[in-house]
């Protein structure tokens, strides 16, 4: 299909989990540029107002919905009231995430019980609810933001990577029940992504850049843009037998192994 | 329940038109249908300077041919995406004695407003059942509603419209995300009347403004509380 609608989402409804910062909101941003109703889900009242106060003035259809995801009530009634709302729902974007940063040893046992609420049951939660509205229209797309953590050790973080591989799972076997209803269920994988804030200081910082340079064989960090195009690729028509599958996002960071990198070093500092 | 695009066939003049006018003033683009492609550059033109936030669509095609619904439905998928809403408006009529019709005004009165509507109405609710959601909005009259002299053919055609559209309606009631609605308005002030009542004052006769309103307030309906059919009229001679 050609024409303004190429990726089949113009007028469509996608629910954003985390939407109303960071990554979240470019995938907020860039679902409402494609012309898609963006419903932005998230814990902090205030900023997610903002949030789709912004993306209304770029132009865009959106709207604030409260919700807690580490309790499965609260995203049942969100999911309710979005659905009494507007009906249907095409498009589901597990991203929000509550991360300690601390290794096992050091964290809480709270920090932990939240981090897999939020971040692993959380999207589950959603995935429940969302599914049966998606059932009653044959079709719908859920997309998962995992990690390289997944898959590969990145730093101390014990909880963030747990609950990634975990979501990494849960990706594929709803694909696998929900594909039969026309339900596509996909994960993206980002590698480094730098925050918006430093994107300047990673502008300017030549050190800074240069250690990216060196471990990405696409020679620089990821921005967020890039993120929220894989997902746009996968939410739309485009990607209509594609279903099941983690797409890494990482500009090749996670090609190498450690053996090769300690070779390389040594080539090059002798 | 924001209304975010509306496709309306017959769109060069008369409700069509003022229907098209009325959606984009409330912040609904607009896809319209004719065969007189000037006309619809010029609507077009009108509405972007009503309501410069709204996207309009002009699209030439003919009713009578079912390629022609076909393929507007899907260049307004292209376009716009999701299509909320569809008016079923595009038709003609001749005011002559039923037997003193030639056969091409025959043939072209059943092709535009039987077989044409029949069209619009397959391919659009199959795209609004497929979805599980959509606005269809068929404009009758009420010819239908009373044997009618002046105009028995136009009348004939409608009123067969009209049991297709209420079997639909029939079919969806209980679905609240696919509302069927039956706009029935006595003579209206298009470019139809002199074709169909000979000599007669306007004040007699509906404004298709009037009409259009009336069309809106239908689709706004709340959820659980549907307008099934809408008879608007004015003078009592009709």
């Amino acid at each position: 299909m050609a024409g303004k609608n190429r990726f089949g989402l113009v007028g469509k409804t996608a629910l954003i989990t985390g939407g109303c910062q960071g990554l979240g909101f470019e995938i907020a941003q860039n679902m409402s540029r494609e012309g898609m109703q963006v419903i932005i889900a998230d814990i902090q009242k205030k900023k997610g107002v903002d949030s789709v106060e912004k993306l209304k003035k770029d132009g865009g259809n959106a709207e604030f919905f409260y919700v807690d995801l580490s309790s499965s009530d609260s995203v049942k009634n969100m999911v309710n009231e979005v659905v009494e709302k507007y009906s249907q729902l095409n498009l589901l974007v597990n991203n929000a995430r509550a991360n300690s940063n601390l290794t096992g040893e050091e964290m809480s046992l709270e920090d932990w019980e939240l981090s897999m609420k939020v971040s692993l049951s959380g999207a589950f939660y959603c995935c429940r609810e969302v599914i049966p509205v998606m059932s009653k229209i044959g079709e719908g797309c859920i997309i998962n933001i995992s990690s390289v953590a997944a898959t590969s050790i990145c730093n101390e973080a014990t909880d963030y990577h747990v609950a990634k591989a975990g979501l990494n799972q849960l990706t594929r076997h709803l694909a696998y029940w929900a594909g039969p209803k026309g339900i596509r269920v996909n994960g993206v994988s980002p590698g480094f992504v730098i925050k918006e804030e430093n994107i300047e200081r990673y502008e300017a910082d030549k050190n800074w850049k240069e250690r990216y340079e060196w471990c990405h064989p696409l020679k620089r960090a990821g921005y967020a843009e890039d993120i929220s195009n894989a997902i746009l690729f996968l939410a739309s028509d485009l990607a209509n037998f594609i279903t099941g599958i983690n797409l890494v996002v990482d500009g090749g960071l996670t090609l190498s192994s450690p053996g090769d990198l300690l070779t390389r070093y040594i080539q090059e500092n002798g | 329940m924001t209304y975010r695009c509306a496709a309306i066939t017959g769109a060069s003049s008369g409700i069509g038109r003022a229907i098209a006018l009325k959606m984009a003033q409330e912040n609904v683009s607009v896809a319209i249908f004719a065969r007189r492609i000037d006309r619809l550059k010029k609507l077009a033109k009108e509405i972007k300077a009503l309501n410069p936030q709204v996207m309009v669509f002009p699209f030439q095609g003919d009713v009578r041919d079912k390629d022609s619904i076909e393929r507007f439905l899907s260049e307004c998928k292209a376009n716009f995406g999701e299509l909320d809403i569809f008016i079923n408006n595009a038709g003609i009529a001749f005011t002559k004695i039923f037997t003193n019709l030639n056969t091409d005004q025959v043939q072209d009165l059943v092709e535009t407003n039987f077989t044409g509507s029949v069209w619009s109405i397959y391919h659009v609710m199959r795209l609004f059942e497929k979805r599980k959601r959509g606005v269809l909005v068929n404009i009758s009259s009420t010819t239908v509603l009373k044997p009618s002299p002046t105009v028995p053919l136009y009348a004939a055609t409608k009123l067969g419209i009209a049991g297709l559209v209420r079997a639909m309606e029939e079919k969806h009631l209980e679905n609240k995300d696919i509302k069927v609605i039956n706009i029935i308005p006595g003579p209206t002030l298009t470019e139809l009347i002199p074709d169909m009542v000979g000599e007669v004052n306007n004040e007699s006769l509906i404004s298709p403004d009037d009409i259009a309103h009336w069309t809106w307030l239908a689709i706004n309906s709340p959820k659980n509380c549907k307008v099934s059919n809408l008879v608007l009229r004015n003078s009592g001679k009709f």
